[in-house]
């Protein structure tokens, strides 16, 4: 169980080329680590659709050749995944965008900025169980 | 009895080396082509060019075994595929039938498990669980109010809780099949899925949608549009719209995903 592990914090950081076929690495990386701390299904499959969402929107600005980092904090009832791609400039929101409303709506909490000569967006994900109250690693008793 | 005993002279034929199949099927071909249709002489000579080929079918099914299918189901469909290969060669193209045969009956196999819903190899033991996973979805979300957490879903079905993120992972990979779509056959009768699900769009009316929103709505068919207005615009949760729609949380999921990579797609600057 990472939940145990997790419980202090754990890092989870991984690097893909900047390509569309590897959004996908990440939508399922991400999915799984939500499965093993204690996220409902709805929590996962909205993970699952955030990464990809966020992931796609900064490869909107190029960097073919370059890599997507993919970095995840997590804690037992919070991922924190922040995304960031190689760009001179940050990524230009429009926070009343579409895509913008759709990753608002699934993350607790996400923003973007620009650090070290890398855009990144960053989302908050909180587990249903945390907003509900109940204790994660009681919640199959 | 005469029949009978040229029925296994064929089948015996087939264990020889491959030359004397390869003869026997262009007698045979001959043979066939040089009566009339459906007469009885052309009958046995495609019944015997069947027998002639089964193993060619096995080998290539065999191919295909350990992918969640049935080698028996596997070696009917590619016997199809067999039939519709003897049905349209012919002998003056000058290939030899095996190598004419092979990508048709492969074909049909390949087509067996599109039609199954699977778009990549999932083991049985991993359908099974998908079904149990759904199942167990829908009755603990009536239970607890919420959708059940993977290790809840475990306690639940009896299984690990890594077997259930594996079950989740590959329910992902079930069924990419478009409801949109009419069936294969090209039957123009046959109503499209989407046409057999209600559409109620009361509460949708209470939704406000930005005016530069609504051309790239308007692109979408109504079902996606409902699920993706619920979901982003009504703040309903994928299992809250699984059981409003009628159709399980995970196809909520893809339905989202496939929504907004078309979304994504028609807003890229041109």
């Amino acid at each position: 169980m990472i939940n145990h592990v997790a419980g202090s914090g754990a890092d989870v950081e991984l690097r893909v080329p900047a390509d569309g076929a590897y959004v996908y690495v990440l939508r399922t990386t991400a999915a799984s680590i939500a499965g093993r701390l204690d996220f409902t299904v709805d929590d996962i499959e909205d993970i699952r659709i955030a990464i990809g969402e966020a992931a796609s929107l900064l490869l909107d600005l190029g960097g073919t050749g370059t890599d997507l980092l993919c970095h995840f904090a997590l804690t037992s009832e919070q991922i924190t995944a922040t995304i960031s791609l190689p760009s001179e400039s940050p990524l230009p929101i429009v926070s009343d965008s579409f895509a913008w409303q759709v990753l608002s709506t699934l993350a607790t909490e996400c923003d973007a900025g620009h650090a070290d000569g890398r855009a990144h967006i960053r989302l908050a994900l909180r587990s249903t169980l945390a907003a509900m109250d109940v204790a994660p690693g009681q919640a199959a008793h | 009895m005469n029949q009978l005993r040229e029925d296994e002279d064929v089948r015996d034929r087939a264990e020889t080396p491959l030359e004397a199949i390869r003869r026997k099927s262009r007698d045979l071909f001959t043979e066939l082509g040089s009566l009339p249709e459906d007469s009885p002489g052309a009958l046995n000579a495609r019944e015997a060019l069947v027998h002639l080929h089964l193993p060619l079918v096995d080998h290539c099914a065999r191919r295909f075994r350990n992918r969640g299918e049935p080698l028996e189901d596997l070696v009917q469909v590619g016997t199809i595929g067999l039939l519709k290969s003897i049905d349209r060669f012919d002998l003056e193209r000058g290939v030899e039938f095996t190598t004419y045969a092979t990508p048709t009956i492969i074909g049909e196999i390949k087509r067996h498990f599109r039609d199954k819903g699977w778009a990549i190899r999932v083991p049985r033991r991993l359908q099974e669980l998908r079904m149990q996973i759904m199942s167990a979805t829908a009755e603990l979300s009536q239970q607890l109010g919420r959708s059940p957490t993977p290790r809840e879903l475990s306690v639940h079905i009896g299984c690990s809780l890594d077997e259930v993120i594996e079950g989740m992972a590959s329910a992902n990979a079930y069924s990419t099949l478009s409801l949109d779509a009419g069936s294969d056959s090209g039957d123009d009768q046959t109503p499209r899925l989407v046409d057999s699900l209600g559409v109620d769009d009361l509460e949708l009316d209470q939704v406000e949608i930005r005016e530069s929103l609504k051309p790239l709505l308007e692109g979408l068919d109504p079902r996606e549009k409902r699920i993706l207005l619920l979901r982003f615009f009504k703040n309903m949760t994928q299992s809250q719209i699984a059981a409003e729609v009628g159709i399980s949380q995970m196809h909520v999921s893809r339905l989202l995903t496939r929504t907004l990579e078309r979304l994504r797609n028609s807003l890229e600057p041109e």
